[in-house]
């Protein structure tokens, strides 16, 4: 095992989640708390809210992360790591031109965060109640691990988290290397698909990057020319990788 | 001394984080004891908060009760640590002409919550050995000479009961300062023992306190939403002394000074607080900043007292004619409910728990429990029945009426209950004296109380006397200190129309007496048990309800706010048979001599109608309880019903498509109109689900679905996430579609294969992630060129309007749509599938899509993004 690892129960990660997602998923529409006092949605904002926190409570499976320290350098558009690893990444080409390895001065923190749901599934609502609920604690497990490097590093406003298939980094196909550096295979039960998707679902990896006043982007579309560059550094045909990143195209 | 109105007062920060900052810790274990082992050490944290400008400082006595003790063995040394630790602090307040606020903790037990998950009545500690433990640590730090009693980190009001008992009642110190303060444990704003801060603050309020606050729990910031409601509530000060933020897994506080000032900052210049201070992890640097930021700002005004009553179960409950009538559910009562009765003989509380939960559902604000009947043993079956409906959040959310004509039962009752109770009834049967000290009892336990009619000459039963025993009630009570606003009269409604002369004008002179009541005796509440007044016509329910309905409407009228009843006994005034109703209104208001004659004349004809609908206690059939039942998404006591209601239609498949389907119809178009929400219908389908299950052994397997839709659904390949498919394939179900679900990561050719083999009528595709597009257009693609035409609808996080229109639209010859949740999802699949030019014009949107689509920004060459990106 590469790096550290950290389990902790739903219970003890309840102080970390971000009730605001509880309602998006559930199509409750509105902000967190205001939708609580919401006078159309409010009644059953917060029986959502109370069944969630009853059922959090009832819950026991492990959420797990995974995650090391990693000496880190930018090489043009690459993060270049210690151990040779290369996470290439992708540069806006739209507006503010930015890159995450921009941001990369000496490490980045790549980490993995897995819970699968043992809760018995007989009861429709409560399965997807507590699969919901999974993914909000995938989610406080990060939080978590934030603070926790926050305080590592001293740092005041936390690291930038940069998690594979979201903006900054859309390229899903990042998740591989990350799972190669922490050799996630071999501590966690944890698998990716043929298209980088996670099982268990509620699963997040991607690095932090522990530095204050990061902030965080959009890479949005790119060109032809960054596409083709893009697949030669990260090993990819042009098409494959099209596939991949419809949406920045 | 304490004035709160003329400006803020800056109570100290954390003792406990300091002390750890400085190293210093006791042998024991306990820190409170450090008063004894390191009396220096304790003046020094105290001195520094007091250098920084604190009003009030606190005692180091947060643990110092024997309950507490006991586990470091410290319980015999109650009084020598309060004692002591008042000592040091008040040698060093008194340097500074500051106050001393002596604090106590809640203790590590509950009152209110049961220790044991299988058993809901079980409690580790009683009110009483709690009250008398409290009494103890009181009566030490007023002895040792402190200014305020500080209750704080509250996370269970009955726990706060029990001290405001010893301080109020046991060492009679009714007017000596008082702060209580709660901590909110759950991000929905509620105490551990589950009180809203309104529920909390009028289940204290009796108290009499200086201030009501929070303190501790999730940091200033997250604080400040449920301080502003309680500011908006509070008629005394408010207080709030924050953490420092939320503690990380080694306990460590990490939100900075400046950020914590400007949060608080804004609890200030809000006016919403008129103490302010700390809680674990704040510092004398922050207390310093706080006294800055008081000294330039008002302190919070105080609210004027509506006069009105509040009660309060975990949620509160305002008693106003003008915001509505109060329902008091009847039927937890063993005088009157066989069933129910039968139920707590025989030992069967979780049955009995379900009939509370039953009035909950049919209206009642209120819970009116009693037990008081010759086989039971009253305190034992109320006590009991009353811990476990707390284990009923659905039900605990009510305040309760706690009914017996034993005090003994109800003092018992009183001290599990952690909201604000009713109590009925007292009454002057017995004398002023015994009359005044109850009622100052119940006030102590922080409980309103229904006031019977009755003096020493027996029950009021004309206008005269009920009016007379009012008046005089009324002055004890005033005189005695009890306000208004906590007496609700209940002015006792007997039965009429039983042929006995005298009792013709019962329900006439309630009404009038109710009337007088209002307008004479003002604050008051006015309630009465209205089945009563039907007695004579026991067994026809229909004209017992319509009897019920013109006196109430009359009574209500008259000023009456609250009413004991079975709300399915309960009609709508205006629904009411003309005839009928003219003859009940003619005996509820003694309008005519032989009014009661006549009403028997015609009540034989409404007995039979009744028959026809009569079933088990609620008055409704098994038809509508079952319907109810999904639609409420209610998953309990369906089995009976759909066994009754299989016998009487005599086919399963009968009571699938005749009750089940069309109630889950409704469902489905009360979410599409946007009525009901998503969990919502999950627990519908539910409960749907549980009711199929009832039935399936009665359902022969030849019988295929009567479904009219058929969807195939499915995850595409490389793909597991299922949530979302979940959600659309139960509510396509709840729709009436015969859904085949195939899975995750399904290859297309899987997707086709069943869907021709199935002979569906649509297909959705879901992904979350976005190569899952891609996967998409691979499915897509395979079904153009097999041929097919049914519409395809594609859904999940990674999936937009955008690129169905640009890239997924254009491979097909039939529709393909898209929705962004689950409610638009069946909505515009069901609109595709029944009206074709909704598809013409779908695809006409789509085609405006496209045109609009790449006219985006300029990409600037790779290269050049580069070299811009370094300046």
């Amino acid at each position: 095992m590469k790096g550290n690892l950290i389990k902790l129960s739903p219970s003890e990660l309840e102080p970390y989640i971000d009730w605001n997602f509880l309602f998006v998923e559930w199509d409750l529409k509105g902000h967190y708390p205001q939708i609580l006092s919401d006078p159309k949605y409010g009644t059953e904002a917060r029986k959502l809210l109370d069944d969630s926190i009853q059922l959090l409570r009832r819950m026991e499976n492990p959420v797990y992360a995974l995650y090391c320290r990693a000496d880190a350098r930018a090489d043009g558009d690459d993060i270049v790591l210690g151990d040779g690893h290369l996470l290439p990444q992708l540069r806006n080409q739209t507006g503010h031109f930015m890159c995450v390895s921009d941001y990369v001065t000496d490490s980045i923190i790549p980490f993995a965060v897995t819970t699968r749901n043992v809760f018995p599934d007989d009861d429709c609502y409560l399965s997807i109640a507590s699969s919901i609920l999974c993914d909000r604690l995938a989610d406080a497990m990060v939080t978590y691990l934030e603070r926790r490097i926050a305080s590592e590093f001293s740092l005041s406003d936390g690291p930038l988290t940069i998690a594979y298939g979201y903006p900054a980094a859309p390229d899903h196909s990042g998740k591989r290397r990350i799972y190669d550096v922490l050799d996630a295979g071999s501590v966690l039960d944890l698998h990716l698909t043929e298209n980088y998707s996670m099982e268990p679902t509620s699963s997040i990896m991607g690095f932090m990057i522990p530095r204050d006043g990061l902030k965080y982007f959009n890479v949005g579309r790119i060109g032809e020319d960054q596409l083709a560059d893009y697949a030669r550094r990260a090993g990819l045909s042009p098409s494959r990788l099209a596939e991949l990143i419809p949406n920045n195209l | 001394m304490i004035d709160l109105s003329k400006k803020i007062y800056v109570l100290d920060g954390a003792l406990g984080t300091e002390f750890q900052k400085a190293g210093i810790k006791d042998a024991s274990g306990c820190n409170d004891l450090l008063a004894i082992s390191a009396p220096d050490a304790v003046a020094s944290v105290t001195r520094s908060y007091l250098e920084a400008g604190a009003d009030i400082v606190t005692t180091n006595t947060f643990n110092s009760n024997a309950i507490s003790l006991a586990q470091y063995g410290l319980q015999d040394r109650v009084r020598e640590m309060n004692l002591a630790s008042v000592a040091v602090v008040r040698r060093e307040a008194d340097r500074y002409g500051a106050l001393v606020a002596g604090s106590i903790g809640p203790t590590s037990k509950s009152l209110s919550i049961s220790p044991d998950m299988d058993n809901p009545a079980v409690r580790s500690l009683s009110f009483d050995e709690l009250r008398e433990a409290y009494r103890i640590q009181i009566g030490a730090l007023v002895d040792g000479g402190v200014d305020i009693v500080l209750i704080e980190t509250a996370f269970d009001t009955l726990n706060v009961k029990a001290a405001i008992m010893a301080l109020r009642h046991d060492l009679g110190l009714r007017k000596f300062p008082l702060i209580i303060s709660g901590t909110l444990t759950d991000p929905a704003g509620r105490t551990l023992a589950g009180q809203t801060i309104e529920a909390f603050y009028h289940s204290v309020r009796h108290a009499d306190p200086l201030a009501v606050g929070l303190n501790c729990a999730f940091g200033a910031e997250k604080m400040k939403p449920y301080i502003e409601r309680l500011s908006a509530v509070a008629t005394c000060g408010v207080s709030a002394h924050p953490n420092a933020g939320l503690p990380d897994i080694d306990g460590r506080y990490s939100e900075p000074v400046e950020h914590m000032l400007s949060v608080v900052g804004g609890y200030l210049s809000d006016g919403i607080v008129n103490i302010i201070g700390g809680c674990c992890g704040t510092t004398p640097e922050y207390i310093a900043g706080l006294r800055k930021l008081a000294d330039c700002h008002e302190p919070r005004k105080f609210n004027r007292d509506s006069g009105c009553l509040m009660l309060a179960g975990l949620d509160p409950l305002l008693v106003e004619r003008s915001q509505n009538f109060i329902n008091i559910g009847e039927r937890t009562n063993v005088a009157g409910s066989k069933k129910f009765a039968d139920m707590i003989a025989a030992g069967d509380f979780a049955g009995a728990v379900s009939v509370a939960q039953q009035q909950v559902e049919a209206g009642a604000q209120i819970i009116d429990v009693c037990m008081d009947a010759p086989m039971l043993d009253a305190g034992k079956s109320m006590t009991e029945y009353l811990l476990r409906l707390q284990s009923e959040p659905a039900v605990s959310i009510r305040p309760t009426m706690i009914d017996s004509s034993s005090f003994t039962v109800i003092e018992d009752a009183l001290k599990t209950q952690q909201g604000k109770p009713i109590v009925n009834s007292i009454s002057l049967k017995e004398g002023e004296e015994v009359f005044i000290s109850r009622a100052r009892l119940v006030r102590d336990y922080g409980a309103a109380m229904v006031v019977m009619l009755f003096d020493e000459q027996g029950q009021a039963d004309t206008y005269e006397r009920k009016i007379e025993v009012a008046a005089r009630a009324y002055r004890l009570l005033t005189e005695a200190g009890i306000p208004a606003s906590e007496i609700v009269f209940d002015p006792n409604i007997l039965a009429v129309a039983t042929g006995i002369l005298q009792h013709d004008r019962y329900a006439a002179d309630f009404i009038e007496a109710t009337r007088w009541i209002k307008n004479n005796l003002p604050g008051v509440s006015v309630s009465g048990g209205v089945s009563n007044l039907s007695f004579a016509f026991r067994g026809n329910n229909e004209l017992r309800s319509a009897m019920h309905s013109v006196f109430l409407y009359h009574a209500m009228a008259a000023g009456m706010d609250m009413a004991i009843l079975n709300p399915a006994m309960v009609r709508i005034y205006d629904d009411i048979p003309e005839e009928l109703r003219e003859r009940v209104e003619d005996v509820v208001l003694c309008r005519r001599p032989d009014a009661t004659d006549r009403l028997i004349e015609i009540a034989s004809e409404f007995k039979q109608q009744e028959n026809r609908a009569a079933s088990a206690e609620t008055g409704a059939d098994p038809e509508q309880r079952i319907r109810d039942a999904v639609i409420r998404g209610s998953n309990e006591s369906l089995k009976d019903d759909i066994l009754a209601l299989l016998e009487r239609m005599g086919s399963a498949m009968a009571v699938v498509d005749r009750v089940l389907m069309p109630a889950m119809g409704e469902v489905g178009c009360m979410f599409s109109d946007g009525r009901m929400f998503l969990p919502q219908v999950i627990k519908s389908a539910r409960a749907m689900k549980s009711a199929v299950d009832i039935l399936r052994p009665y359902i022969s397997d030849s019988v295929t679905s009567h479904a009219s839709r058929k969807a195939v659904i499915a995850t595409v390949r490389g793909d597991v996430h299922d949530i979302g498919k979940n959600i659309v394939a139960l509510v396509l179900r709840c729709n009436g579609y015969d859904v085949t679900d195939l899975g995750v990561m399904v290859p297309p050719e899987t997707i086709l294969r069943k869907t021709i083999e199935t002979g569906a009528d649509c297909v959705l595709l879901s992904g979350l992630i976005t190569p899952s597009l891609e996967q998409m257009a691979v499915t897509v693609r395979m079904f153009e060129e097999a041929g097919l035409t049914i519409p395809i609808e594609v859904g999940g996080a990674t999936t937009s309007m955008e690129h169905t229109a640009v890239r997924l639209a254009p491979l097909y010859s039939g529709p393909v749509l898209h929705s962004s949740d689950a409610s638009g999802c069946v909505r515009i699949l069901s609109e595709a599938l029944s009206n074709p030019s909704f598809v013409s014009e779908y695809k006409w949107r789509q085609q405006t899509v496209r045109e609009y689509a790449d006219s985006g920004e300029t990409i600037v060459p790779i290269e050049k993004a580069r070299e811009l990106a370094k300046k």
